[in-house]
């Protein structure tokens, strides 16, 4: 188990880190260095570590700086400070932001050594209380994906079985089902998920963008690039590099996405050197890529690299069972995150969300118990929350256009004259051919 | 294959007694089935002093002997009675380059500590310097340490545990041990 420990040793000592890493390498840790804070917070941002090994004292960016960027972008991650003695007391006071503990340079070896193993050791323990947890609601969980509905039970068991695989996933589904998080669920039980998870829109960026994002450039590939770039591909290298929206690709990128697929290697822009890259690709759309294909605005071939297997995710719509577990999942999130006391859904409410069709799916859901938990104290989610009740009710109460309150008011007077042309006209004060004329153009019909 | 470097070289740093050193060349034997030579006293590694520590650096003590090495030596092992440290850690038993030619040991912490040790009581010292050249030389073998905790490869905390291992190879070691042991060979013809 011990070597899949990921430790970071930042230092601004060239040879600290190398005397460390070394070590660390020796005692079966995977062991990497940076040498100063942007570097470190970039290692932390990219991948996933157990420990950090800070030193307290750097030029520019110092240790307790790090240690608080650290702490907010992986707060599971355990940091040693290191220091000397002269700086035991900012030592302690690094305790207090959230360090584990720290060590004094030079370091007792047989000292850091048991800090390690009990790290390890109470890490691995955390593991399998969250494993034996996840075993009691995986019936109806998996990581932030929430169903119970036999559709949803079918994704998680697809899940389940491409973690074990290296194969390119493709999860198709409308807009808002979810399907990042499958993506991210798919990475983080993978034999990739020590390695970093790359996320890119592909519909957001143009087809230039979205190429040098991918492939990253050369400095001087073209006007504007002053350094070097590397891309998502590189960025995601011994991770999982997740495509949304790749329905949204130009011809153009979908060659160069083939080629990588199949030579698991590409070139920057204005490159000349190929880079290889071992990356586990995820990719998403809401299209119809069989459509697509059919007219001709997606490669065949492309499609059968990425579609090695499929996980469809099912419209809110179609799972409506699972709509009370989620609601109540949001309820749970934003209650914490906003510390309000809601705790149900009034019932006509949840009648009301039973009978929504959902076009933007469980983010809309999401959007909703937000909302209701954002403007109001609780602790009750009622009808009053629901932005699509008042969506569409007004109209059948309150006409939003010249036209439609035109149409209605005729329509009103036609049935106060029990439709009698001549005195509607009157009291309308417009000839009988003129009502004739509207009464055609709205389609009003006398109900019997 | 090249005869010129299948030597193990023991390198006496200072006045370390010829008994300690027969026990190790033997032992080294034993685990590596190599031949050794013991040469004679190199003097204490005065260049690796540091005065402020009064210990002795042992980063600079693998540097000078792998520079002075003999063209038939595949291995080097300095022995040593002086407190060794390295600059990151307070002190050292001994270090080796990793997958590399040289290591070295002291016997200067194997001693222990009289006062609060019960470890200085238990095996003789030379047994202690054996486990600590055979580990040593085991990492320029490319051998990380190991989870048995028979294995002279384990990592001990403090001397007991380091008592308690063998002074030989678990299997799964000894055959990464003669896996390394062949490539290098290999390499050397």
């Amino acid at each position: 188990m011990k070597e899949d420990a990921r430790i970071l040793v930042v230092d601004d000592e060239q040879m600290v880190c190398l005397a460390l890493t070394n070590w660390l390498e020796e005692e079966n840790y995977f062991a990497q260095a940076a040498s100063d804070g942007p570097q470190a917070i970039a290692a932390v941002r990219e991948q996933n570590w157990d420990i950090v090994l800070l030193d307290l004292r750097m030029p520019g960016m110092d240790g307790m700086e790090v240690l608080k960027r650290v702490k907010e972008l992986a707060p599971q991650t355990v940091v040693i400070m290191m220091t000397a003695y002269a700086s035991i007391p900012g030592a302690v006071q690094a305790m207090k932001e959230g360090a584990y503990d720290y060590v004094v340079k030079p370091l007792d070896v047989d000292q850091l050594t048991l800090m390690l193993n009990r790290i390890v050791e109470h890490q691995q323990l955390i593991t399998e209380n969250i494993l034996l947890r996840k075993r009691l609601t995986e019936q109806y969980e998996f990581e932030d994906i929430i169903g119970r509905s036999e559709a949803m039970q079918e994704v998680f068991e697809m899940i389940k079985a491409v973690t074990d695989t290296n194969a390119t996933v493709l999860i198709t589904g409308e807009t808002g089902t979810g399907k990042e998080l499958v993506a991210r669920a798919i990475h983080s039980n993978s034999a990739q998920r020590y390695g970093p998870f790359v996320a890119t829109s592909c519909g957001a960026l143009p087809e230039t963008l979205l190429e040098s994002e991918l492939f990253g450039y050369e400095k001087g590939a073209f006007t504007g690039a002053d350094r070097t770039k590397k891309g998502r591909f590189e960025l995601a290298n011994g991770g999982t590099l997740f495509l949304d929206e790749v329905g949204d690709i130009s011809m153009k990128t979908q060659i160069k996405l083939l080629r990588v697929l199949q030579e698991k290697s590409f070139r920057r822009l204005g490159g000349t050197d190929p880079i290889k890259v071992d990356v586990r690709l995820v990719s998403a759309t809401n299209k119809d890529l069989v459509t697509a294909i059919e007219d001709g605005s997606f490669r065949s071939d492309l499609y059968y690299r990425l579609n090695v297997v499929s996980i469809r995710l099912p419209a809110l719509r179609e799972r409506k069972d699972d709509i009370p577990l989620l609601a109540a999942h949001f309820i749970n999130k934003y209650n914490v995150e906003f510390n309000k006391k809601f705790d149900r859904v009034e019932r006509k409410a949840m009648d009301f969300m039973m009978d929504y069709h959902w076009p933007g799916n469980v983010r809309e859901l999401e959007n909703v118990i937000e909302r209701a938990l954002v403007i109001d104290q609780g602790p009750e989610v009622s009808v009053r929350h629901l932005p699509f009740c008042n969506v569409e009710l007004v109209p059948t109460e309150e006409p939003r256009t010249l036209q439609e309150v035109e149409m209605l008011h005729i329509e009103k007077m036609l049935q106060r004259n029990e439709w009698n042309i001549a005195r509607t006209a009157r009291v309308l004060n417009i000839d009988r051919t003129t009502l004739h004329k509207k009464i055609k153009k709205f389609g009003l019909e006398r109900q019997q | 294959m090249n005869s010129h470097s299948r030597f193990i070289y023991i390198l006496p740093l200072g006045d370390v007694g010829d008994e300690y050193l027969k026990n190790i060349a033997e032992s080294i034997e034993e685990q590596f089935g190599l031949p050794v030579k013991i040469t004679p006293d190199q003097g204490l590694p005065v260049y690796a002093l540091d005065v402020g520590r009064q210990q002795y650096n042992s980063n600079l003590i693998l540097r000078k002997l792998i520079e002075n090495a003999e063209p038939d030596a595949l291995k080097l092992l300095g022995v040593t009675h002086v407190d060794l440290f390295n600059p990151i850690f307070s002190f050292v038993f001994g270090e080796a380059q990793f997958k590399g030619k040289g290591a070295v040991i002291s016997s200067y912490r194997l001693h222990g500590n009289p006062e609060n040790d019960s470890a200085i009581r238990c095996p003789p010292l030379i047994s202690r310097l054996e486990k600590e050249a055979i580990h040593e030389l085991g990492h320029t073998f490319g051998l990380k340490h190991c989870a048995d905790p028979d294995c002279v490869m384990q990592y001990s905390v403090g001397l007991e545990c380091a008592d308690r291992k063998f002074c030989f190879f678990c299997p799964a070691c000894r055959d990464l041990m003669l896996w390394h042991l062949g490539t290098d060979l290999f390499l050397q013809a």
